[in-house]
Protein backbone atom coordinates (compact mmCIF):
# COMPACT_ATOMS: atom_id res chain seq x y z
CA UNK A 1 0.00 0.00 0.00
CA UNK A 2 1.04 3.63 -0.43
CA UNK A 3 1.91 5.02 2.98
CA UNK A 4 0.99 8.53 4.08
CA UNK A 5 0.68 11.03 6.93
CA UNK A 6 -2.91 11.87 7.87
CA UNK A 7 -3.85 15.45 6.94
CA UNK A 8 -7.06 17.48 7.03
CA UNK A 9 -9.18 16.89 3.94
CA UNK A 10 -11.03 20.20 3.78
CA UNK A 11 -10.52 23.92 4.27
CA UNK A 12 -12.38 23.81 7.58
CA UNK A 13 -10.22 20.89 8.66
CA UNK A 14 -7.09 22.94 7.98
CA UNK A 15 -8.53 25.95 9.86
CA UNK A 16 -9.28 23.77 12.89
CA UNK A 17 -5.83 22.19 12.77
CA UNK A 18 -4.18 25.61 12.66
CA UNK A 19 -6.47 26.83 15.49
CA UNK A 20 -5.43 23.86 17.67
CA UNK A 21 -1.74 24.52 16.95
CA UNK A 22 -2.16 28.26 17.62
CA UNK A 23 -3.89 27.57 20.95
CA UNK A 24 -1.00 25.35 22.00
CA UNK A 25 1.53 27.98 20.95
CA UNK A 26 -0.31 30.58 23.06
CA UNK A 27 0.55 28.68 26.24
CA UNK A 28 4.26 28.21 25.50
CA UNK A 29 7.38 30.35 25.22
CA UNK A 30 7.80 32.91 23.63
CA UNK A 31 4.14 33.98 23.90
CA UNK A 32 3.97 33.27 27.61
CA UNK A 33 6.94 35.62 28.10
CA UNK A 34 4.87 38.59 26.90
CA UNK A 35 2.50 38.10 29.84
CA UNK A 36 5.20 37.48 32.41
CA UNK A 37 4.68 40.80 34.22
CA UNK A 38 4.02 41.41 37.95
CA UNK A 39 0.85 43.30 37.04
CA UNK A 40 -2.82 42.67 37.69
CA UNK A 41 -5.87 42.78 35.45
CA UNK A 42 -9.35 42.40 36.96
CA UNK A 43 -7.58 41.65 40.24
CA UNK A 44 -5.67 38.64 38.87
CA UNK A 45 -2.01 38.29 37.79
CA UNK A 46 -1.49 38.65 34.04
CA UNK A 47 -0.28 35.06 33.74
CA UNK A 48 -3.41 33.76 35.50
CA UNK A 49 -5.66 35.83 33.22
CA UNK A 50 -3.79 34.58 30.14
CA UNK A 51 -4.16 30.99 31.39
CA UNK A 52 -7.92 31.35 31.54
CA UNK A 53 -7.97 33.09 28.13
CA UNK A 54 -6.38 29.89 26.77
CA UNK A 55 -8.95 27.79 28.64
CA UNK A 56 -11.72 29.86 27.07
CA UNK A 57 -10.06 29.60 23.65
CA UNK A 58 -9.88 25.79 23.85
CA UNK A 59 -13.56 25.62 24.77
CA UNK A 60 -14.64 27.97 21.96
CA UNK A 61 -12.54 26.28 19.27
CA UNK A 62 -13.93 22.86 20.17
CA UNK A 63 -17.48 24.28 20.17
CA UNK A 64 -16.85 25.64 16.68
CA UNK A 65 -15.32 22.34 15.59
CA UNK A 66 -18.38 20.43 16.78
CA UNK A 67 -20.65 22.79 14.88
CA UNK A 68 -18.61 22.36 11.72
CA UNK A 69 -18.59 18.61 12.06
CA UNK A 70 -22.37 18.77 12.40
CA UNK A 71 -22.27 16.44 15.33
CA UNK A 72 -25.64 14.83 15.63
CA UNK A 73 -27.29 14.62 19.02
CA UNK A 74 -29.85 11.92 18.36
CA UNK A 75 -27.65 9.09 19.64
CA UNK A 76 -27.12 10.64 23.08
CA UNK B 1 -4.55 18.86 64.21
CA UNK B 2 -8.23 19.46 64.89
CA UNK B 3 -9.90 18.53 68.18
CA UNK B 4 -13.50 18.72 66.93
CA UNK B 5 -15.03 15.48 65.63
CA UNK B 6 -17.26 17.30 63.13
CA UNK B 7 -14.65 17.34 60.28
CA UNK B 8 -14.10 13.60 60.78
CA UNK B 9 -17.83 12.82 60.63
CA UNK B 10 -18.23 14.90 57.47
CA UNK B 11 -15.27 13.11 55.86
CA UNK B 12 -16.53 9.67 56.91
CA UNK B 13 -20.00 10.66 55.66
CA UNK B 14 -18.48 11.38 52.26
CA UNK B 15 -16.84 7.93 52.23
CA UNK B 16 -20.20 6.32 53.08
CA UNK B 17 -21.97 8.17 50.24
CA UNK B 18 -19.20 7.23 47.76
CA UNK B 19 -19.50 3.57 48.79
CA UNK B 20 -23.29 3.64 48.41
CA UNK B 21 -23.09 5.25 44.95
CA UNK B 22 -20.34 2.88 43.85
CA UNK B 23 -22.35 -0.20 44.84
CA UNK B 24 -25.57 1.12 43.28
CA UNK B 25 -23.75 1.89 40.03
CA UNK B 26 -23.89 -1.77 38.99
CA UNK B 27 -27.63 -1.34 38.35
CA UNK B 28 -28.36 -5.01 37.62
CA UNK B 29 -25.67 -5.39 34.96
CA UNK B 30 -23.70 -8.63 34.90
CA UNK B 31 -20.01 -7.93 35.44
CA UNK B 32 -18.78 -11.16 33.85
CA UNK B 33 -17.07 -9.60 30.84
CA UNK B 34 -14.41 -6.92 30.36
CA UNK B 35 -16.81 -5.17 28.02
CA UNK B 36 -19.01 -4.52 31.09
CA UNK B 37 -16.59 -4.40 34.04
CA UNK B 38 -13.83 -2.72 32.04
CA UNK B 39 -15.60 -0.15 29.86
CA UNK B 40 -19.17 -0.08 31.27
CA UNK B 41 -20.64 -1.63 28.13
CA UNK B 42 -19.57 1.53 26.24
CA UNK B 43 -22.63 3.25 27.65
CA UNK B 44 -21.64 6.52 29.31
CA UNK B 45 -23.42 9.71 28.32
CA UNK B 46 -21.79 13.14 27.89
CA UNK B 47 -22.39 14.52 31.40
CA UNK B 48 -21.14 11.41 33.23
CA UNK B 49 -18.14 11.21 30.90
CA UNK B 50 -17.39 14.92 31.41
CA UNK B 51 -17.35 14.51 35.19
CA UNK B 52 -15.52 11.17 34.95
CA UNK B 53 -12.62 12.61 32.95
CA UNK B 54 -12.61 15.94 34.83
CA UNK B 55 -12.62 14.42 38.32
CA UNK B 56 -10.12 11.78 37.25
CA UNK B 57 -7.66 14.45 36.12
CA UNK B 58 -8.12 16.55 39.28
CA UNK B 59 -6.18 14.65 41.92
CA UNK B 60 -5.22 15.43 45.50
CA UNK B 61 -2.66 17.66 43.79
CA UNK B 62 -5.36 20.30 43.25
CA UNK B 63 -6.21 20.50 46.95
CA UNK B 64 -2.71 20.00 48.36
CA UNK B 65 0.04 20.23 45.74
CA UNK B 66 -1.34 23.18 43.75
CA UNK B 67 -1.82 25.45 46.79
CA UNK B 68 1.66 24.28 47.84
CA UNK B 69 3.12 25.33 44.47
CA UNK B 70 1.39 28.73 44.73
CA UNK B 71 2.79 29.06 48.27
CA UNK B 72 6.37 28.19 47.31
CA UNK B 73 6.64 29.27 43.63
CA UNK B 74 3.68 31.52 42.70
CA UNK B 75 1.95 31.75 39.29
CA UNK B 76 4.09 28.90 37.91
CA UNK B 77 1.29 26.67 39.23
CA UNK B 78 -0.97 27.73 36.33
CA UNK B 79 0.94 25.51 33.89
CA UNK B 80 -1.29 22.71 35.23
CA UNK B 81 -4.47 24.46 34.06
CA UNK B 82 -2.95 25.00 30.60
CA UNK B 83 -1.87 21.40 30.06
CA UNK B 84 -5.20 20.09 31.36
CA UNK B 85 -6.94 22.24 28.74
CA UNK B 86 -4.61 20.88 26.06
CA UNK B 87 -5.44 17.35 27.23
CA UNK B 88 -9.05 18.24 26.36
CA UNK B 89 -7.90 19.07 22.79
CA UNK B 90 -6.09 15.73 22.66
CA UNK B 91 -9.24 13.98 23.93
CA UNK B 92 -11.35 15.76 21.30
CA UNK B 93 -9.05 14.59 18.47
CA UNK B 94 -7.93 11.13 19.63
CA UNK B 95 -10.82 10.05 21.90
CA UNK B 96 -13.38 9.40 19.12
CA UNK B 97 -10.81 7.37 17.16
CA UNK B 98 -9.94 5.26 20.22
CA UNK B 99 -13.64 4.71 20.84
CA UNK B 100 -14.14 3.64 17.21
CA UNK B 101 -11.18 1.21 17.38
CA UNK B 102 -12.59 -0.28 20.58
CA UNK B 103 -16.11 -0.54 19.26
CA UNK B 104 -15.08 -2.04 15.91
CA UNK B 105 -12.18 -4.27 17.01
CA UNK B 106 -13.26 -5.07 20.59
CA UNK B 107 -10.34 -3.42 22.41
CA UNK B 108 -10.90 -2.78 26.11
CA UNK B 109 -7.36 -1.74 27.06
CA UNK B 110 -4.66 0.49 25.65
CA UNK B 111 -2.26 -2.48 25.44
CA UNK B 112 -4.79 -4.44 23.36
CA UNK B 113 -5.01 -1.59 20.84
CA UNK B 114 -1.19 -1.38 20.58
CA UNK B 115 -0.89 -5.18 20.21
CA UNK B 116 -3.52 -5.16 17.46
CA UNK B 117 -2.12 -2.19 15.48
CA UNK B 118 1.41 -3.60 15.47
CA UNK B 119 0.37 -7.28 15.44
CA UNK B 120 2.58 -7.82 18.48
CA UNK B 121 1.21 -9.10 21.81
CA UNK B 122 4.77 -8.61 23.09
CA UNK B 123 4.69 -4.87 22.36
CA UNK B 124 1.19 -4.57 23.89
CA UNK B 125 2.25 -6.47 27.01
CA UNK B 126 5.47 -4.50 27.35
CA UNK B 127 3.64 -1.18 27.05
CA UNK B 128 1.06 -2.33 29.61
CA UNK B 129 3.73 -3.52 32.04
CA UNK B 130 5.80 -0.38 31.99
CA UNK B 131 2.74 1.93 31.96
CA UNK B 132 1.67 0.12 35.14
CA UNK B 133 4.76 1.40 36.99
CA UNK B 134 3.64 5.01 36.64
CA UNK B 135 0.01 4.02 37.28
CA UNK B 136 0.82 2.19 40.51
CA UNK B 137 3.06 5.02 41.74
CA UNK B 138 0.20 7.44 41.04
CA UNK B 139 -2.30 5.22 42.90
CA UNK B 140 0.08 4.93 45.87
CA UNK B 141 0.53 8.72 46.04
CA UNK B 142 -3.24 9.28 46.04
CA UNK B 143 -3.72 6.59 48.70
CA UNK B 144 -1.08 8.24 50.88
CA UNK B 145 -2.86 11.59 50.40
CA UNK B 146 -6.20 10.00 51.39
CA UNK B 147 -4.74 8.41 54.53
CA UNK B 148 -3.09 11.71 55.48
CA UNK B 149 -6.44 13.53 55.18
CA UNK B 150 -8.17 10.94 57.38
CA UNK B 151 -5.39 11.30 59.94
CA UNK B 152 -5.67 15.12 60.01
CA UNK B 153 -9.48 15.12 60.09
CA UNK B 154 -9.50 12.66 63.00
CA UNK B 155 -6.98 14.71 64.97
CA UNK B 156 -4.48 11.85 64.66
CA UNK B 157 -6.93 9.22 65.96
CA UNK B 158 -6.80 7.31 62.66
CA UNK B 159 -3.16 6.39 61.95
CA UNK B 160 -1.90 6.34 58.37
CA UNK B 161 -1.87 2.52 58.13
CA UNK B 162 -5.52 2.34 59.20
CA UNK B 163 -6.45 5.12 56.77
CA UNK B 164 -4.79 3.24 53.91
CA UNK B 165 -6.75 0.09 54.74
CA UNK B 166 -10.08 1.94 55.06
CA UNK B 167 -9.70 3.82 51.77
CA UNK B 168 -8.45 0.86 49.74
CA UNK B 169 -11.15 -1.43 51.19
CA UNK B 170 -13.92 0.98 50.21
CA UNK B 171 -12.51 1.39 46.68
CA UNK B 172 -11.97 -2.39 46.36
CA UNK B 173 -15.57 -3.17 47.30
CA UNK B 174 -17.26 -0.90 44.79
CA UNK B 175 -14.69 -1.45 42.04
CA UNK B 176 -15.05 -5.24 42.34
CA UNK B 177 -18.84 -5.04 42.32
CA UNK B 178 -19.45 -2.34 39.69
CA UNK B 179 -16.17 -1.82 37.78
CA UNK B 180 -16.06 1.14 35.40
CA UNK B 181 -19.69 1.99 36.17
CA UNK B 182 -18.65 2.65 39.79
CA UNK B 183 -15.79 4.87 38.62
CA UNK B 184 -18.20 6.79 36.39
CA UNK B 185 -20.84 7.50 39.03
CA UNK B 186 -18.49 8.06 41.99
CA UNK B 187 -16.36 10.41 39.88
CA UNK B 188 -19.49 12.32 38.88
CA UNK B 189 -20.37 12.77 42.58
CA UNK B 190 -16.77 13.56 43.50
CA UNK B 191 -16.45 16.03 40.61
CA UNK B 192 -19.47 18.07 41.77
CA UNK B 193 -18.31 17.91 45.41
CA UNK B 194 -14.81 19.15 44.51
CA UNK B 195 -16.16 22.11 42.54
CA UNK B 196 -18.45 23.21 45.38
CA UNK B 197 -15.82 22.69 48.09
CA UNK B 198 -13.00 24.44 46.20
CA UNK B 199 -15.02 27.59 45.53
CA UNK B 200 -16.56 27.69 49.03
CA UNK B 201 -13.15 27.31 50.69
CA UNK B 202 -11.43 29.73 48.28
CA UNK B 203 -14.00 32.52 48.64
CA UNK B 204 -14.29 32.02 52.42
CA UNK B 205 -10.50 32.12 52.82
CA UNK B 206 -10.22 35.26 50.64
CA UNK B 207 -12.97 36.97 52.67
CA UNK B 208 -11.25 35.97 55.90
CA UNK B 209 -7.90 37.33 54.67
CA UNK B 210 -9.00 40.55 52.95
CA UNK B 211 -12.61 41.22 53.97
CA UNK B 212 -13.64 40.97 50.28
CA UNK B 213 -15.67 38.32 48.43
CA UNK B 214 -13.11 38.20 45.64
CA UNK B 215 -9.44 37.49 45.03
CA UNK B 216 -8.22 40.98 44.05
CA UNK B 217 -7.11 41.98 47.55
CA UNK B 218 -4.92 38.87 47.84
CA UNK B 219 -3.03 39.63 44.63
CA UNK B 220 -2.84 43.40 45.23
CA UNK B 221 -0.99 42.73 48.46
CA UNK B 222 1.38 40.27 46.73
CA UNK B 223 2.04 42.69 43.87
CA UNK B 224 3.04 45.32 46.41
CA UNK B 225 5.04 43.13 48.80
CA UNK B 226 6.18 39.95 46.96
CA UNK B 227 6.04 40.55 43.16
CA UNK B 228 8.32 37.56 42.44
CA UNK B 229 5.30 35.30 43.11
CA UNK B 230 3.46 36.86 40.13
CA UNK B 231 5.99 35.97 37.42
CA UNK B 232 8.18 33.14 36.14
CA UNK B 233 10.62 31.70 37.18
CA UNK B 234 8.69 32.05 40.47
CA UNK B 235 9.73 32.84 44.00
CA UNK B 236 12.14 29.88 44.18
CA UNK B 237 13.55 30.60 40.69
CA UNK B 238 12.98 27.04 39.44
CA UNK B 239 10.23 27.41 36.79
CA UNK B 240 12.11 28.78 33.78
CA UNK B 241 10.38 29.38 30.42
CA UNK B 242 12.10 26.23 29.14
CA UNK B 243 10.78 24.06 31.97
CA UNK B 244 7.28 25.60 31.73
CA UNK B 245 7.13 24.94 27.98
CA UNK B 246 8.57 21.42 27.99
CA UNK B 247 6.52 20.35 31.04
CA UNK B 248 3.32 21.34 29.23
CA UNK B 249 4.34 19.52 26.04
CA UNK B 250 5.37 16.35 27.87
CA UNK B 251 2.25 16.32 30.06
CA UNK B 252 -0.20 16.83 27.18
CA UNK B 253 1.36 13.95 25.22
CA UNK B 254 1.04 11.39 28.05
CA UNK B 255 -1.68 8.94 27.08
CA UNK B 256 -2.25 7.26 30.45
CA UNK B 257 -4.21 3.97 30.33
CA UNK B 258 -7.19 5.10 32.48
CA UNK B 259 -7.91 7.94 30.05
CA UNK B 260 -7.99 5.37 27.25
CA UNK B 261 -10.55 3.29 29.22
CA UNK B 262 -12.62 6.42 29.86
CA UNK B 263 -12.79 7.21 26.14
CA UNK B 264 -13.81 3.63 25.37
CA UNK B 265 -16.58 3.81 27.98
CA UNK B 266 -18.41 6.51 26.02
CA UNK B 267 -21.74 5.84 24.39
CA UNK B 268 -20.54 7.20 21.05
CA UNK B 269 -17.76 9.12 19.35
CA UNK B 270 -19.91 12.28 19.57
CA UNK B 271 -20.23 11.84 23.33
CA UNK B 272 -16.45 12.11 23.70
CA UNK B 273 -16.29 15.24 21.53
CA UNK B 274 -19.02 16.93 23.54
CA UNK B 275 -17.45 16.01 26.89
CA UNK B 276 -13.98 17.09 25.74
CA UNK B 277 -15.39 20.40 24.49
CA UNK B 278 -16.67 21.32 27.96
CA UNK B 279 -13.73 19.84 29.90
CA UNK B 280 -11.70 23.11 30.08
CA UNK B 281 -14.60 24.80 31.90
CA UNK B 282 -14.10 22.41 34.82
CA UNK B 283 -10.57 23.61 35.46
CA UNK B 284 -11.82 26.79 37.13
CA UNK B 285 -11.80 24.42 40.12
CA UNK B 286 -8.04 25.01 40.42
CA UNK B 287 -8.21 28.82 40.84
CA UNK B 288 -9.77 29.14 44.32
CA UNK B 289 -7.51 26.49 45.84
CA UNK B 290 -4.46 28.19 44.35
CA UNK B 291 -5.64 31.45 45.92
CA UNK B 292 -5.58 29.76 49.33
CA UNK B 293 -1.91 28.97 48.68
CA UNK B 294 -1.25 32.63 47.80
CA UNK B 295 -3.00 33.73 51.02
CA UNK B 296 -0.71 31.36 52.94
CA UNK B 297 2.39 33.24 51.73
CA UNK B 298 1.63 36.07 54.15
CA UNK B 299 -0.66 34.26 56.63
CA UNK B 300 1.58 31.21 57.25
CA UNK B 301 5.12 32.37 56.41
CA UNK B 302 6.99 29.64 58.29
CA UNK B 303 5.23 26.49 57.12
CA UNK B 304 7.42 23.35 57.10
CA UNK B 305 5.62 21.53 54.24
CA UNK B 306 4.25 23.68 51.42
CA UNK B 307 1.62 21.11 50.37
CA UNK B 308 -0.14 21.36 53.75
CA UNK B 309 -0.83 25.10 53.32
CA UNK B 310 -4.55 24.78 52.44
CA UNK B 311 -5.26 22.36 55.28
CA UNK B 312 -3.22 24.36 57.81
CA UNK B 313 -4.95 27.59 56.82
CA UNK B 314 -8.34 25.91 57.11
CA UNK B 315 -7.56 24.36 60.49
CA UNK B 316 -6.41 27.69 61.90
CA UNK B 317 -8.96 30.03 60.35
CA UNK B 318 -12.08 28.32 59.00
CA UNK B 319 -15.14 26.86 60.82
CA UNK B 320 -15.18 23.13 61.60
CA UNK B 321 -17.87 22.31 59.05
CA UNK B 322 -15.82 23.91 56.29
CA UNK B 323 -12.69 22.06 57.42
CA UNK B 324 -14.72 18.86 57.17
CA UNK B 325 -15.90 19.79 53.68
CA UNK B 326 -12.30 20.51 52.64
CA UNK B 327 -11.32 17.08 54.00
CA UNK B 328 -14.14 15.45 52.03
CA UNK B 329 -13.24 17.40 48.87
CA UNK B 330 -9.55 16.51 49.13
CA UNK B 331 -10.42 12.88 49.77
CA UNK B 332 -12.78 12.94 46.77
CA UNK B 333 -9.96 14.30 44.60
CA UNK B 334 -7.56 11.60 45.78
CA UNK B 335 -10.03 8.71 45.45
CA UNK B 336 -11.39 9.82 42.06
CA UNK B 337 -7.84 9.71 40.65
CA UNK B 338 -6.74 6.57 42.49
CA UNK B 339 -9.55 4.23 41.46
CA UNK B 340 -9.21 4.53 37.64
CA UNK B 341 -5.49 3.68 37.91
CA UNK B 342 -6.13 0.61 40.10
CA UNK B 343 -8.85 -0.53 37.70
CA UNK B 344 -6.69 -0.05 34.60
CA UNK B 345 -3.68 -1.85 36.12
CA UNK B 346 -5.82 -4.90 36.97
CA UNK B 347 -7.28 -4.91 33.47
CA UNK B 348 -3.88 -4.49 31.82
CA UNK B 349 -2.28 -7.32 33.82
CA UNK B 350 -5.17 -9.66 32.99
CA UNK B 351 -5.89 -8.68 29.38
CA UNK B 352 -2.51 -7.60 28.00
CA UNK B 353 -0.15 -9.88 29.93
CA UNK B 354 -1.92 -12.94 31.42
CA UNK B 355 -4.32 -13.62 28.53
CA UNK B 356 -1.70 -13.94 25.75
CA UNK B 357 0.81 -15.59 28.11
CA UNK B 358 -1.53 -18.32 29.43
CA UNK B 359 -3.95 -18.38 26.46
CA UNK B 360 -6.95 -17.58 28.65
CA UNK B 361 -10.49 -17.30 27.33
CA UNK B 362 -12.36 -13.98 27.54
CA UNK B 363 -14.54 -15.06 30.50
CA UNK B 364 -11.52 -16.28 32.49
CA UNK B 365 -9.66 -13.05 31.69
CA UNK B 366 -12.59 -10.95 32.95
CA UNK B 367 -12.74 -12.95 36.20
CA UNK B 368 -8.99 -12.60 36.63
CA UNK B 369 -9.08 -8.82 36.09
CA UNK B 370 -11.65 -8.38 38.91
CA UNK B 371 -9.79 -10.72 41.24
CA UNK B 372 -6.43 -9.08 40.54
CA UNK B 373 -7.73 -5.89 42.20
CA UNK B 374 -7.23 -7.48 45.62
CA UNK B 375 -3.57 -8.56 45.27
CA UNK B 376 -2.69 -5.32 43.46
CA UNK B 377 -4.08 -3.35 46.41
CA UNK B 378 -3.04 -5.69 49.25
CA UNK B 379 0.42 -6.67 48.03
CA UNK B 380 1.60 -3.56 46.18
CA UNK B 381 -0.35 -0.35 46.87
CA UNK B 382 -1.10 -0.79 50.60
CA UNK B 383 2.40 -1.84 51.79
CA UNK B 384 4.10 0.86 49.71
CA UNK B 385 1.63 3.55 50.87
CA UNK B 386 2.01 2.56 54.53
CA UNK B 387 5.81 2.67 54.28
CA UNK B 388 5.52 6.24 52.84
CA UNK B 389 8.63 5.98 50.63
CA UNK B 390 10.58 9.19 50.14
CA UNK B 391 11.54 8.36 46.54
CA UNK B 392 8.01 7.71 45.32
CA UNK B 393 7.85 11.05 43.51
CA UNK B 394 10.92 9.93 41.60
CA UNK B 395 9.25 6.63 40.65
CA UNK B 396 6.19 8.59 39.54
CA UNK B 397 8.23 11.03 37.45
CA UNK B 398 10.03 8.16 35.73
CA UNK B 399 6.69 6.41 35.19
CA UNK B 400 5.07 9.49 33.67
CA UNK B 401 8.20 10.16 31.64
CA UNK B 402 7.79 6.70 30.17
CA UNK B 403 4.12 7.32 29.44
CA UNK B 404 5.15 10.09 27.07
CA UNK B 405 7.72 7.84 25.40
CA UNK B 406 4.90 5.56 24.16
CA UNK B 407 3.93 8.43 21.81
CA UNK B 408 5.27 6.67 18.64
CA UNK B 409 2.76 3.86 19.15
CA UNK B 410 -0.04 6.45 19.01
CA UNK B 411 1.42 8.35 16.07
CA UNK B 412 1.30 5.06 14.18
CA UNK B 413 -2.31 4.61 15.24
CA UNK B 414 -3.67 8.09 14.42
CA UNK B 415 -1.31 9.85 12.01
CA UNK B 416 1.29 7.79 10.11
CA UNK B 417 0.62 4.51 8.29
CA UNK B 418 4.30 3.60 7.83
CA UNK B 419 5.05 3.26 11.59
CA UNK B 420 6.55 -0.19 12.13
CA UNK B 421 6.73 -2.49 15.15
CA UNK B 422 10.50 -2.18 15.39
CA UNK B 423 10.36 1.58 14.90
CA UNK B 424 7.96 1.95 17.81
CA UNK B 425 10.06 -0.36 19.96
CA UNK B 426 13.26 1.55 19.13
CA UNK B 427 11.59 4.86 19.93
CA UNK B 428 10.13 3.67 23.23
CA UNK B 429 13.33 1.99 24.48
CA UNK B 430 15.62 4.90 23.53
CA UNK B 431 13.21 7.54 24.83
CA UNK B 432 12.71 5.71 28.11
CA UNK B 433 16.46 5.26 28.62
CA UNK B 434 17.13 8.96 28.05
CA UNK B 435 14.23 9.98 30.32
CA UNK B 436 15.48 7.63 33.02
CA UNK B 437 19.04 9.00 32.82
CA UNK B 438 17.90 12.62 32.76
CA UNK B 439 15.63 12.04 35.76
CA UNK B 440 17.95 10.03 38.01
CA UNK B 441 21.52 10.92 37.00
CA UNK B 442 21.42 14.41 35.47
CA UNK B 443 17.99 15.87 36.28
CA UNK B 444 16.42 18.03 33.56
CA UNK B 445 19.60 19.31 31.77
CA UNK B 446 19.50 22.99 30.68
CA UNK B 447 16.22 23.36 32.55
CA UNK B 448 14.41 21.18 30.00
CA UNK B 449 12.04 18.43 31.16
CA UNK B 450 13.64 14.95 31.06
CA UNK B 451 10.67 13.55 29.13
CA UNK B 452 11.20 16.17 26.41
CA UNK B 453 14.85 15.12 26.03
CA UNK B 454 13.55 11.56 25.70
CA UNK B 455 11.17 12.61 22.91
CA UNK B 456 13.97 14.37 21.02
CA UNK B 457 15.81 11.05 20.73
CA UNK B 458 12.72 8.88 20.57
CA UNK B 459 10.87 10.47 17.64
CA UNK B 460 13.74 10.70 15.09
CA UNK B 461 14.78 7.13 15.89
CA UNK B 462 11.17 5.96 15.55
CA UNK B 463 10.90 7.51 12.08
CA UNK B 464 14.29 6.25 10.85
CA UNK B 465 13.84 2.67 12.10
CA UNK B 466 10.25 2.56 10.79
CA UNK B 467 11.44 3.55 7.32
CA UNK B 468 14.19 0.90 7.40
CA UNK B 469 12.09 -2.04 8.68
CA UNK B 470 9.04 -3.82 7.25
CA UNK B 471 5.69 -2.08 7.88
CA UNK B 472 2.74 -3.78 9.53
CA UNK B 473 0.48 -5.85 7.21
CA UNK B 474 -1.56 -3.72 4.79
CA UNK B 475 -4.95 -5.09 5.85
CA UNK B 476 -4.26 -4.19 9.49
CA UNK B 477 -3.10 -0.65 8.66
CA UNK B 478 -6.06 -0.13 6.34
CA UNK B 479 -8.68 -1.14 8.90
CA UNK B 480 -7.15 1.23 11.49
CA UNK B 481 -6.80 4.20 9.13
CA UNK B 482 -10.23 3.70 7.69
CA UNK B 483 -11.38 4.95 11.11
CA UNK B 484 -8.50 7.34 11.86
CA UNK B 485 -8.82 9.56 8.80
CA UNK B 486 -10.78 12.76 9.57
CA UNK B 487 -14.31 12.68 8.25
CA UNK B 488 -14.56 8.90 8.15
CA UNK B 489 -15.36 8.44 11.81
CA UNK B 490 -18.78 7.19 12.78
CA UNK B 491 -20.76 10.01 14.37
CA UNK B 492 -22.67 7.67 16.65
CA UNK B 493 -23.04 4.05 17.67
CA UNK B 494 -23.01 1.62 14.77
Amino acid sequence: MKHYVVRPRSGKGWILTLAFVALIALGLWPVIGWFNQPRLWLGLPWLAVWTYVIVLGCWLVMLLANRWLRVSSHDD
Amino acid sequence: MTTSLLPLWITLGYIGVALFIGLRARGGHLMDSLEEWGVAGRSMGPITLYLLIAAGSISAYTFMGAPGWAYSKGVAVFYVVIYLSYLALVAWYCGPKVWAFGQRFGHVTQGAAIADRYQSPLLGGLAALVMSIGSLAYAVLQTMGSAYILSVMSGGRIPVWAGVIVILSVIAIYLYVSGQRAIGLTNAFQGILMLVVAWTVGLWAAHHATGEMGFAGVFERLAAERPAFLTLPGADGKMSFAFWTTSIIVSMLSFMPPVWSQWMSARSADTIRRSATWLPTYYIVVLPMVVVGFIGITALPNLGRADTVALEFALQNLPSWLVGLLGAGTLAAAMSSCEPFLHSVSMAYAKDIAQPLFRLGDAATARLARRLLIPVMALIVAPVAISEPSNLIMILLVGLGFATQVLPAFIGMFLWTRASRRGVLAGIVSGFSVTLAFTLIWPNPLGIHAGFWGLMINLPLFVIVSCLTPPVRDDVVERFFELAIPGRLPSGRR
